[in-house]
């Protein structure tokens, strides 16, 4: 027989584990969206790259807090991901990058698949690879796991943690100047960024003066884009409201049909992989709440190739383009392959 | 099957197997690295010599700081989790029984998620392996406490809760990895780790888990005899002079704290600690005090084959090794299934 007097003990450690777990699950949900080493590495790309100085060394603290130093310029730069990729080929000569991430080489979202096509850099994904290429410089992503930057940092390699979850363009911006003075392309870093500022000049000018703010709502696989994201920097710079920000959102959050509905956006945007453009418009059509929206009813639903949609890398200019023209063009097209 | 005689040939067969199996994954990887020099950074470093100039920084750092800690842990997780596996086998006296029928391993994966989930595992290599452990130890002490009745636990209530605990915690994890979709690369890195891999662990890994197996590894020795005991049912146990109740929490807690180490440092890597005891008790018989030390053996060797396999298949990609060891255990589980229907359709 249980001699209840003997389990008091137990409701009490139940409690406690549930409570725990509540408390975990709050924590962990409460750090989604945070998750890199950012906003605590205030000394992050601290240098006085500004200047344009050739002088050597260098030395720059990294996300981590952990400052490099550079003794000469980077001849042989790699990368852990795909953004970062976006970047190097951006800045440096493709013949100069010695590893890169998978996604690099995948045609359906990566912009710089024809270079590494070419020049064959290796595959970073494992730290043996790594070491082989004996990289100048190794760039990793500033969410990238401990373990991994923790072994080629023992190996003597020079890594660098960079942000890569941008939320606004002028981070976009440092970073491209930032690369360039890691790797002394300063000078071609500088017009990388040039470049980029006249797109997001571009797009701030294809809205005429007066007219109505477009109401957008960015949406991909059901979750949508609100504020604290780059998608809500595109928007701004291109003149239109972002209507999920609008409605509170910050970072990335689901959207179900009664919150479609409700904000009923004059626009909707959405990424697919390459080729893939009409078919994800088609079914975004055949969405019953998306259908009843003044998007839709307009025509107005715009679904753009993944590689123009979804980078965080100079070639976000891309997509500060293809929107703009897509809003204000009186020739706008439904689907954009 | 007579005890006492497969031992003396399965043993050195085993160790030699061992040797084997380790100095293939230490040659083996993404990148050539040639035997002889495999064999002189070991010496160097094991003899506390400097290298001479013809073995390059690379190998050395490669051979040193990647390949042997990979070669050590997949050791140690090997073995850990096919002693695990037979002191839960014996304890339940069910073949099918496996390590993480407790729900320890559902606790060190859900350990794990939160500390990815935090962003933890982005600034610290430990992050990972002491969430994981914790979990662990969690979900042992709460499995404990659901089935403890005056002071008694029996084995059924135990695995009851262990079952709907492991569900239980599952779901949470479950729960945490919808919610994370959003950060696809977060996602990713979890979906992945609960895949089980040793990509990237270190000498911090050997650490960290090293002392936690050994511990666990030796004590299961100690309670091997009333492993053997038990076996014959816990009355006759307890006749012969065994303390049932105090046996039966060492050993699980032996099991969870074996496992626990092991999830915490290679992810949910399945099958091992059901299939390795399974097969090593077919050469050297169900006595524990042969078979657990046997299959620590036998676990050690499996695994780092099966993690040799997993960077070699697909290079540079690597195959997770949950997938290797599920493509051998799978199958395995069926054969075990199919047997013991045989054996019941025969009485």
């Amino acid at each position: 027989m249980v001699d209840p007097d003997k389990n008091s003990g137990i409701p009490a450690i139940l409690i406690s584990s549930v409570v725990a777990l509540a408390l975990s699950l709050h924590l962990a949900q409460a750090y989604v969206g945070r998750l890199e080493l950012s906003d605590r590495a205030g000394e992050y790309g601290r240098a006085n790259f500004d200047t344009g100085s050739t002088n050597y060394p260098r030395e720059v603290n990294d996300a981590e807090g952990y400052a490099l130093k550079l003794a000469r310029p980077v001849h042989r730069a790699g990368s852990q991901y795909w953004s970062i990729d976006e970047y190097l080929y951006s800045i440096v000569p493709p013949r100069e990058v010695v590893s890169v991430s998978q996604s690099a080489y995948d045609r359906t979202y990566s912009n710089v698949y024809r270079w590494a096509e070419e020049f064959h850099p290796a595959i970073s994904s494992d730290p043996e690879v790594v070491l082989r290429v004996d990289p100048d410089l190794f760039l990793v992503s500033s969410s990238g796991r401990a373990d991994f930057t923790e072994i080629l940092k023992r190996a003597g390699l020079p890594v660098f943690r960079t942000y890569t979850s941008f939320t606004k363009l002028e981070e976009v911006r440092r970073t491209i100047l930032l690369l360039g003075y890691l790797t002394g392309r300063d000078a071609e870093a500088a017009g990388v960024a040039r470049e980029f500022d006249q797109a997001i000049t571009r797009a701030q000018r294809w809205k005429s003066a007066g007219a109505p703010a477009p109401r957008i709502l960015g949406y991909s696989g059901k979750y949508s884009y609100g504020g604290e994201t780059l998608f809500n920097d595109v928007v701004r710079a291109a003149g239109g409201i972002n209507v999920a920000a609008e409605h509170g959102v910050q970072g990335y959050e689901a959207v179900n049909a009664e919150g479609i509905l409700r904000w009923n956006p004059d626009w909707i945007v959405s990424g697919a992989a390459r080729g893939n453009s009409a078919a994800v418009l088609s079914r975004l059509l055949e969405d019953p709440a998306i259908s009843l929206t003044t998007a839709a009813k307009k025509g107005q639903v715009l679904v753009f190739e993944n590689n123009i949609f979804l980078p965080m890398s100079p070639f976000t200019a891309l997509f500060l383009d293809a929107l703009g023209e897509a809003l204000y063009s009186p020739k706008t097209e439904v689907a954009r392959d | 099957m007579t005890n006492g005689v497969r031992p003396k040939i399965f043993l050195p067969v085993v160790i030699l197997l061992l040797f084997i199996a380790s100095i293939a994954a230490l040659t083996q990887g993404s990148t050539h690295v040639d035997l002889e020099v495999t064999l002189r950074v070991l010496a160097a470093k094991i003899t506390f010599h400097t290298l001479s100039g013809s073995v390059s920084k690379v190998d050395e750092v490669i051979v040193w700081l990647i390949r042997v800690p990979r070669v050590i842990v997949a050791a140690f997780v090997g073995a850990g989790l096919a002693v695990a596996g037979g002191l839960m086998q014996g304890l339940f006296r069910n073949p099918l029984a496996e390590p993480n029928i407790v729900g320890v391993g559902s606790g060190a994966v859900l350990g794990a998620v939160i500390v990815f989930l935090s962003g933890l595992t982005v600034k610290s290599a430990l992050a990972l392996p002491l969430a994981g452990f914790s979990g662990a130890l969690l979900a042992l002490a709460t499995v404990y406490a659901l089935a403890t009745r005056g002071g008694i636990t029996p084995v059924s209530t135990l695995l009851l809760s262990g079952i709907a605990l492991a569900a239980l915690l599952g779901a949470i994890s479950s729960l945490l990895i919808s919610l994370s979709i959003v950060n696809w690369q977060v996602a990713q890195e979890i979906v992945f780790w609960m895949m089980g891999g040793l990509d990237s662990r270190t000498w911090t890994h050997v650490w960290i888990s090293a002392p936690f197996i050994s511990l666990g590894m030796g004590f299961s020795l100690y309670y091997a005899r009333d492993l053997d005991l038990l076996i014959q049912g816990e009355e006759t146990a307890a006749a012969l002079g065994v303390d049932v109740e105090l046996s039966k929490r060492a050993i699980i807690v032996m099991a969870a704290l074996l496992t626990g180490s092991c999830v915490a440092v290679a992810g949910a890597v399945g099958f091992v600690g059901l299939i390795v005891p399974h097969v090593t008790r077919l050469f050297v018989g169900p006595g524990h005090r042969a078979l657990l030390p046997s299959s620590a053996l036998v676990g050690a060797a499996f695994l780092i084959v099966c993690d040799l396999l997993a960077r070699t298949v697909h290079p540079p990609a690597e195959i997770r090794l949950g997938i290797i060891t599920a493509a051998f255990g799978a199958p395995f589980f069926i054969f075990l299934l199919l047997r013991k229907f045989r054996e019941v359709s025969l009485l």
